[in-house]
C-alpha cells in the first residue's frame, strides 16, 4: 500500500509541475498541499492499490497504443468509406467476444480498445464475454479480436 | 598523440571555416524548415477536419442509434487526435505540447468510456438495434414517395 | 584516442550552439499560421452547427446524449484551435478542464436517467423496475 501511495505521489507531483510550469515557492507549496490532501483522501477511501496507480505499466501501455493507432486508422478508413458513399451499404450485426484475460483491468482495457476502434462498440459486458455491435458484418468476427485481447492484457501487465 | 589532441581543435575549426566558405548558396534553411513544419501541421489538421466532418455527417445520416455511435467514435479518435497533432507540430517542444499531449491522452481514455456508458444505458433500457443489411434510399425512391404523398 | 574525444566534445559543443542559434528564431515569427487556424476554427463551428440538427431531432434520449458528447469533443478542439489563433496557450487548461467535465457530465446524466438519483452506488442495492429486478 505504501509502495502504491509513493508511486501515486510521484505521478501527481510530476503532473502538477508539468501543468503549472512555475517554480515559485508559493505555488510549489500549494502543489505539495494538494498532493498530500489527495493522498490522504485516497488512503481514507482505501483505494491505494494497483488499480489506482497503474503508472508502472505506462511504457507498455504507450507501446500498445502505437499498435492500436494503426488498427484505429484502418478501421476509420473502412467506416468513412461506408458512411460517405451515396448508397451507404452497411450491415449492422452483433457478436459475443470471449474475454481472454482474467483480471478486471485487462477486461476494461480490452473493452475500451474495442470501443476506441470505430466500427465496433462494446455494448454489454459480463463475466466472460463482451457483446459487440459492429457497423459492418465483416468486422463482427469473434476470431479477429483475439490478438487485440492478448495485446491489451499484456499492456496492463497481465502475465499468463 | 598528445600533440595531435592539442592541434585537432584548430584543425576542426579550420575545416569548419572551409565549409562555411564554400557553401555560398543562398538557401534560408530556417525558413525552409518552417515551411515544411507548416505544411506538415496544415495537412495533419486538414485530415483531422475531414474525419470530424465525416463523423458529423455520419451522425446525421445513419439510420439508428447504435450505428450513429460508430460515426461519433470516428470524430473522437482520429479526428481529434489529428487536429491535436497538427497543433503540437505548430507549437514545437514547449509546455503547450505537453498540455496538448495530456489532453489527447485524456480524450483517448474518456471518450470510449462515455461511448460505452451511453450504449450500455440504451441497451439496458431496451432499445433494440436494427440488424441486417441496410441501404440508403436513392433519390428516385425519395422522389417517388414524395410524389405519391403529394398525389394522395 | 584523446584527439578523437576532444574533437567529439568540440563537435558536440558546436552542434549545441548551432541548435540554440536555430531555436532562437521562433516558428511563429517565421510563418504566421493564425489565419489558417481561424479558418479551422470556423470549420469546427460549422460542424458543431450541423450536429445541432441531431441534437434537436434525435428520436431517442440516447441520440441526444450522443450528440451532446460529440458536441463537447468538438468544443474542446475549438478551444484548442482558438487558443492558437489568439496566441495565448494558457487557454489550453480550460480545454483540458472541459474535456474532463464533458465526460463527467455525460456519466452523471446517464446515471440520473438510469437510476433517477445521483447518490447511488452501483455495487450495492437492487432496483425494482417494471421488468423485475436488475
Amino acid at each position: 500500500m505504501f509502495r502504491y501511495g509513493f508511486i501515486l505521489a510521484v505521478a501527481m507531483a510530476v503532473f502538477w509541475l508539468a501543468m503549472s510550469g512555475y517554480f515559485k515557492p508559493m505555488l510549489l507549496i500549494l502543489g505539495v498541499i494538494s498532493v498530500v490532501m489527495t493522498l490522504w483522501m485516497c488512503a481514507r477511501m482505501k483505494i491505494l492499490d494497483e488499480e489506482t496507480a497503474p503508472y508502472l505499466y505506462v511504457p507498455l501501455t504507450l507501446s500498445y497504443f502505437i499498435w492500436l493507432g494503426k488498427e484505429i486508422y484502418k478501421a476509420n478508413i473502412a467506416v468513412v468509406r461506408a458512411v460517405m458513399s451515396p448508397e451507404m451499404k452497411i450491415s449492422p450485426s452483433m457478436v459475443r467476444v470471449p474475454i481472454a484475460g482474467k483480471d478486471d483491468m485487462s477486461a476494461t482495457m480490452f473493452a475500451n480498445s474495442i470501443t476506441l476502434t470505430p466500427g465496433t462498440v462494446s455494448i454489454d459486458i459480463d463475466e466472460d464475454s463482451i457483446l459487440v455491435h459492429a457497423l459492418l458484418s465483416e468486422m463482427a468476427v469473434a476470431e479477429d479480436f483475439i490478438e487485440m485481447g492478448d495485446r491489451s492484457g499484456f499492456a496492463v501487465g497481465e502475465r499468463s | 598523440m598528445i600533440l595531435l589532441s592539442l592541434i585537432s581543435p584548430e584543425l576542426i575549426m579550420a575545416g569548419r571555416e572551409a565549409v562555411t566558405a564554400t557553401s555560398t548558396m543562398d538557401i534560408d534553411w530556417p525558413m525552409v524548415g518552417a515551411w515544411l513544419r507548416a505544411a506538415l501541421a496544415a495537412s495533419s489538421i486538414l485530415m483531422g477536419l475531414f474525419f470530424v466532418f465525416a463523423g458529423t455527417i455520419g451522425v446525421l445520416r445513419l439510420p439508428d442509434f447504435y450505428t450513429r455511435i460508430h460515426a461519433a467514435g470516428m470524430t473522437d479518435t482520429l479526428g481529434a487526435e489529428m487536429v491535436l497533432l497538427g497543433l503540437m507540430i505548430q507549437s514545437g517542444f514547449t509546455q503547450t505540447t505537453l498540455k496538448l499531449l495530456m489532453l489527447s491522452f485524456f480524450l483517448l481514455l474518456t471518450s470510449p468510456t462515455a461511448t460505452h456508458a451511453v450504449a450500455h444505458a440504451a441497451h439496458r433500457a431496451g432499445l433494440k438495434p436494427k440488424l441486417g443489411d441496410y441501404r440508403a434510399k436513392s433519390i428516385d425512391e425519395i422522389r417517388a414517395k414524395a410524389a405519391k404523398r403529394g398525389a394522395s | 584516442m584523446l584527439s578523437l574525444t576532444t574533437s567529439l566534445v568540440f563537435a558536440a559543443a558546436e552542434a549545441s550552439s548551432t541548435v540554440q542559434a536555430v531555436s532562437r528564431v521562433k516558428f511563429s515569427d517565421l510563418i504566421n499560421m493564425s489565419h489558417f487556424n481561424l479558418a479551422v476554427a470556423f470549420a469546427l463551428l460549422v460542424s458543431m452547427a450541423l450536429l445541432i440538427g441531431r441534437l434537436l431531432g434525435g428520436p431517442t434520449l440516447y441520440d441526444r446524449l450522443l450528440a451532446v458528447n460529440s458536441f463537447g469533443t468538438k468544443t474542446v478542439l475549438f478551444l484548442c484551435v482558438f487558443c492558437f489563433v489568439i496566441g495565448r496557450p494558457d487557454g489550453l487548461d480550460i480545454a483540458i478542464l472541459y474535456a474532463l467535465m464533458n465526460f463527467i457530465a455525460t456519466i452523471a446524466v446517464l446515471k440520473f436517467f438510469s437510476y433517477r438519483a445521483l447518490g447511488v452506488s452501483i455495487h450495492e442495492g437492487v432496483f425494482q423496475t417494471e421488468e423485475g429486478e436488475r
